[in-house]
């Protein structure tokens, strides 16, 4: 096991010299020029120089390679020559020296990521400002894909084939298929903004629910009065709360046709189909961070309700995928011949699902999870933007676009840490749950 | 009405298929006594499986269900009718009143748990009074065990996790400053030889003893470092469980000690990928019998193992059997595993019970020409024949399409098809006259073990360990084995699908293991392979003339498609399919058909020798008989030469001239088959021998 991990983390160790290469060089290769963008619009071309000296602009392009690298390895050289490139500067690093080398010495040290070129900020402070809060979302929007893309998941695989797996089945489809641009958006306007107030519940649907709850219950009664027992299909309370649904999904599927039918071609407003009623407001705001200053204080104050609306439009696209992957590695495990064993031994279904098959499909989805939260930790570059959101996507997005190198590269290499780590644990994870490939 | 333990009686149990209903189980009727022991018998397809899953109630519905008769357990004083029953009563019937053993034991148990658990569980959900000690205990036991697996257990294992942790530097500290402060003794001490020849050699001495952190890796068990921290490590927290489950565990293990599993406890604790099949299916009966069954239905349990296993396995069930006094239902395909073990017998064909009877009346007077087939095909170890007498020989449709039947007995078509020793002879002399087609000496396939920090393998396993022998000309050379005995490997090493060690393999003067690429590929006609599994082996989105045709266009054979196509057609009649399976996919054939479509692809290269890699295994006794007898008849015709591999040393004797036996990668025994049976030399070949079901008539008789 812990070879194993060894080996994964140089691995990674590889792998993030490899991305911090790339894109170094990547950056370096698009032109202009740094210093015009440190130095400002009014600087002389003798400021520029002195700006581009200082900041080892002048160098070769390798040599500039080298000294990023020494200032990000934890083991350094440095020396006591403050035009050196590589002076110990106490303000930039922090560590403990360890033996001289030649002129220099080695230092072990906290790496360095360098300022930002546009907000001469720390990179790592700009990135732990910013983390915390896309670490945040993105696990509230893997924790309600897992969760409910598992339980929909197992739903459909158990009623392959019924009206239960076929909607959940459009569910994913719509899910996979919407962009997130446009989930969040539409998320955004009618929670945060139409419905913040007060909510105006079409009453269509609920009416079509009640109908059919009603025929259901008729229906049920009448059966049990006449003890029409046949052989296979009686009425039972789950049929009944199939129908309700059943009536409820048809409801808002008319009701939305009348909508849009309404918008377009502004025909009047039908009685019973048009009506609403008033209910509560969500309460939620169209933008918002987790933490938001007080305006007296000043202190930072949480505020969860503004998790809600971001994550869920995240996770949409996840949950279609956990769903599917569950269904299908579900229906694979249901057949399998230790399924059958479970249920020789006069297991209740339930146990057989719970607690025999699910361990045994949850691999693929564990993969799929990971992969997803991994790509959210790279930030989400839309949904952030559109509900204004502090996160590592709108910080990189912004030193982009100014081409700030130090942050861009400081960013990726964060990123590309997290990927590996996601890694190294999601085979770990595997071990737990198969010990076919718990490793020795 | 009757007082039998089970009775099924007049069950019709359908499957709603594309094609219409279909009666997988047709008006079918037994009885089964208690502490008898009722074997059904059938090949598959035959409904034997469908009839038991009827009875466990567990037959998937939709498309399957139980249409006409009732199940009758006359279990704990009442007798019910299991068909009537509810799902929540029929789980209450299952594993506590009927048991069932099925055929896989690989895949029959769940991966993700430990084998102790998966029996426990059982014993759990039924015995309801085990291990209960007050009247509370039931709510307080599971309760305070929420508590404690719940909080107390992690925190507890993080704690044991952090000093292991600190254990362990710790030791490596001291050693590392212990052999520090002795290398420098003893570099002091070899450099001033004025300290003295007796602090030197003390030195020496130390630094042998200790050579843990000059070379980790060289260290035996008792002195590696890695093993000391061990001994240190303190062992996990394993949780609270209470008086119920540790009850149920010292049950489990009596469980696994009353079916002979070695060291019970362990494999209380390992998990099923860890143990071998025999083992999966021993823990699969002791999870059968966990709850006292007073039925149990065993479905073809024996099928997948080795014939020593299966008789180990059989002797367990007779013994526990009796112990328990249970009435168990035997099902299998196999005749001669039967006659050991039942008390009655109902032969199953297409859904119905054709012949049913005690075991001498079945055995001795067979009356149906189903039962005579099956008890005819199956190889006689006693004497030689030309051909299996299958089911044809019994009956068979005339040119009208009606069916006749023959009335002739199995002995006495077995003497119709006697070889005398004359013929067998000749045969022999005449094979063995020329060169040998192969010459393999001392081949070598190992296959990296254990490795070390850097990969390097520091263990092999042998699976081929120095083997040499030769093939002649139209001999079949048998090589029989068990599972693991590198068998499989050997025939795989010979095509150079597996590369080899060391050695060599001469074929027509050329060594096989040196050849190049292009040499390789010419000789890939010439040498051909026929695998174990027929549904895996075949593509099946070709259809089947494609798949025979495939070979052909590589190799050159015949100067056009039209050719190629006429010759494909002649072989798919002459391995007895119809020339309209030309255009069918491969899920359109039953196994034994497919296996007749993997030979014709290989015959169609027209190749010298075929390694047969246990092609008739995945078969039915019938099929099997079948598909042996076309071997036999396209080696006459075509002059080929097989190497067959299998476990089973009854179908070995009959197909082959001579015999190898193979055991943990060396050859044990090598003869003729015939001295081979009779005159086992080895201890090994002798267990063989005995292990295989004795289902001949005559011993039943006496």
């Amino acid at each position: 096991m812990g070879k194993f991990i060894l080996k994964k983390v140089f691995y990674g160790i590889v792998i993030l010299f490899g991305v911090i290469t790339g894109v170094f060089f990547l950056q370096n290769s698009t032109g202009g020029n740094p210093a015009l963008l440190v130095g400002g619009q009014n600087a002389t071309d003798e400021i520029i120089q002195n700006i581009e000296k200082d900041l080892g602009l002048d160098l070769p392009l390798y040599k500039r390679y080298f000294l990023y690298l020494n200032d990000l390895s934890p083991i350094s050289f440095h020396n006591d020559d403050p035009e050196s490139h590589i002076f110990m500067d106490t303000s930039k690093y922090e560590g403990a020296n360890m033996f001289n080398v030649g002129e220099n010495t080695l230092y072990f040290k906290y790496p360095y990521l360098r300022e930002s070129y546009s907000s001469k900020r720390p990179v790592a402070d700009i990135i732990f400002s910013t983390l915390p809060d896309t670490v945040y979302l993105a696990f509230a929007a893997v924790v309600i894909a897992f969760f409910f893309g598992v339980v929909f998941g197992v739903i459909s695989a158990l009623k392959k084939g019924t009206f239960l797996d076929n909607s959940t089945f459009i569910v994913a489809v719509a899910g996979m298929s919407a962009p997130s641009f446009f989930t969040a958006a539409i998320a955004s306007q009618v929670f945060g903004e139409i419905w913040s107030e007060q909510s105006e519940l079409p009453i269509f649907p609920l009416v079509a629910m009640l109908f059919a709850l009603f025929i259901g219950v008729a229906a049920f009664l009448y059966q049990n009065k006449k003890r029409v027992k046949t052989e296979k299909k009686s009425i039972t309370v789950g049929l009944v709360s199939l129908w309700a649904f059943k009536g409820l999904l048809f409801g808002v599927a008319i009701w939305l046709f009348y909508i849009v039918g309404y918008s377009i071609f502004g025909f009047e407003n039908v009685p019973l189909l048009g009506e609403v009623i008033i209910g509560p407001g969500t309460g939620l705001n169209v933008t918002g961070q987790l933490f938001v200053p007080d305006d007296y204080t000043g202190d930072d104050i949480l505020h969860l309700e503004n998790l809600i609306l971001p994550a869920i439009t995240l996770g949409v696209r996840p949950l279609a995928l956990v769903s599917q992957l569950t269904r299908s590695s579900m229906l694979d495990v249901m057949n399998e011949d230790y399924i059958r064993t479970a249920r020789a031994k006069g297991l209740s279904e339930f146990k057989v699902v719970f607690k025999h098959a699910l361990k045994n499909a949850m691999n693929p989805v564990i993969t799929a999870v990971s992969g997803s939260f991994a790509s959210l930790l790279a930030g989400a570059v839309f949904v952030e933007t559109i509900f204004s959101w502090n996160g590592i996507g709108t910080a990189l997005l912004d030193a982009i676009n100014n081409s700030d190198l130090p942050t861009i590269l400081g960013v990726t290499i964060v990123i590309s840490t997290f990927f590996v780590l996601i890694n190294i644990i999601v085979d770990i994870v595997y071990g737990f749950l198969d010990p076919r490939i718990r490793l020795k | 009405m009757s007082d039998s333990l089970l009775h099924i009686e007049n069950l019709t149990t359908t499957f709603n298929t594309e094609n219409g209903i279909v009666k997988a189980v047709d008006n079918v009727s037994v009885k089964l006594d208690k502490g008898k022991i009722l074997g059904i018998v059938g090949e598959s397809g035959s409904g034997k499986s469908v009839t038991s899953l009827s009875v466990m109630g567990l037959v998937q519905s939709p498309p399957g269900r139980i249409s006409g008769g009732s199940i009758w357990l006359h279990a704990n004083g009442e007798r019910r009718d299991l068909t009537k029953l509810s799902e929540k009563e029929y789980r209450k019937v299952r594993g506590n009143d009927i048991a069932m053993i099925f055929q896989e034991p690989m895949t029959s148990l769940n991966p993700v748990y430990t084998c102790g658990d998966q029996v426990m569980e059982a014993i759990l959900l039924h015995d309801k009074t085990l291990g209960e000690s007050g009247r509370y205990s039931s709510i307080t036991d599971p309760l305070l065990k929420l508590i404690v697996n719940g909080v107390f257990q992690k925190l507890l294992n993080v704690l044991v996790f952090v000093i292991n942790i600190f254990v362990a530097v710790f030791i490596l500290t001291l050693f590392a400053i212990y052999s520090i402060l002795y290398f420098t003794i003893w570099l002091i001490a070899s450099k001033l030889s004025l300290l003295g020849k007796n602090l030197k050699s003390k030195a020496d001495s130390f630094l042998d003893k200790n050579k843990i952190l000059l070379s980790p890796d060289s260290g035996k068990a008792n002195n590696s470092i890695v093993e000391i921290i061990q001994s240190f490590k303190i062992p996990f927290f394993k949780g609270y469980s209470t008086a119920r489950e540790k009850a149920a565990k010292e049950k489990v293990i009596k469980l696994f000690k009353k079916v002979k599993l070695p060291r019970p406890t362990k494999i209380f604790e390992s998990y099923p990928h860890q143990i071998s099949g025999g083992q999966k299916q021993r823990v699969m009966i002791a999870m059968a019998l966990s709850c006292n069954p007073k039925v149990l239905i065993a479905d073809e349990p024996t099928t997948a193992l080795d014939v020593t296993v299966q008789k180990a396995i059989l002797k367990i069930l007779k013994k526990l059997q009796r112990e328990m006094d249970m009435g168990i239902i035997f099902i299998t395909h196999d005749l001669g595993v039967i006659a050991e073990l039942a008390d009655e017998i109902a032969v199953m064909y297409k859904g119905k019970i054709v012949e049913q009877g005690s075991v001498q009346q079945v055995f001795l007077r067979p009356s149906h020409p189903y039962t005579k087939g099956l008890l005819a095909c199956r190889p006689p170890l006693d004497v030689r024949i030309s051909e299996l007498p299958t089911r044809r020989y019994f009956i068979y449709e005339d040119e009208n399409g009606s069916l006749v039947e023959t009335k002739k007995e199995v002995k006495e078509v077995l003497n119709e098809l006697k070889i005398s020793d004359a013929e067998i002879k000749m045969r022999r002399e005449l094979i063995y006259a020329s060169t040998p087609l192969i010459k393999v000496n001392s081949l070598k396939t190992y296959f990296p073990g254990e490795k070390n920090v850097f990969g390097k393998p520091i263990e092999f396993v042998r699976a081929v360990d120095d083997v040499s022998f030769d093939i002649y000309p139209g001999e079949t050379l048998g090589l029989v084995g068990e599972s693991g005995c590198g068998k499989t490997t050997l025939g795989r090493t010979l095509l150079r699908l597996v590369d080899s060690t060391d050695g060599s393999v001469l074929f027509g003067g050329k060594d096989i293991l040196k050849m190049s690429k292009d040499e390789l590929r010419n000789l890939r006609k010439d040498v051909q392979i026929i695998f174990q599994d027929p549904y895996s082996s075949l593509n099946p989105r070709l259809t089947i003339g494609e798949a025979i045709m495939e070979p052909m266009r590589v190799h050159n054979i015949c100067d056009n498609e039209m050719q190629r196509k006429q010759e494909v057609l002649r072989l798919l009649e002459r391995v007895g399919l119809n020339t309209w399976h030309f255009d069918r996919y491969p899920h359109e054939f039953s196994g034994g058909q497919r296996q007749r479509i993997c030979i014709a692809r290989s015959i169609a290269l027209k190749p010298k020798f075929v390694i047969c890699d246990e092609s008739v295994s995945a078969l039915d006794v019938s099929v099997q008989a079948d598909v042996l007898n076309l071997l036999n008849e396209l080696r006459n015709d075509f002059g080929l030469t097989y190497l067959f591999i299998s476990h089973d040393l009854s179908v070995v004797k009959f197909m082959s001239d001579r015999i190898i036996v193979m055991n943990k990668g060396k050859i044990e025994e090598e003869g003729a088959a015939d001295d081979i049976y009779e005159r086992p030399k080895s201890i090994y070949t002798q267990t063989l021998i005995n292990s295989i079901p004795k289902g001949i008539i005559d011993e039943i008789a006496s």
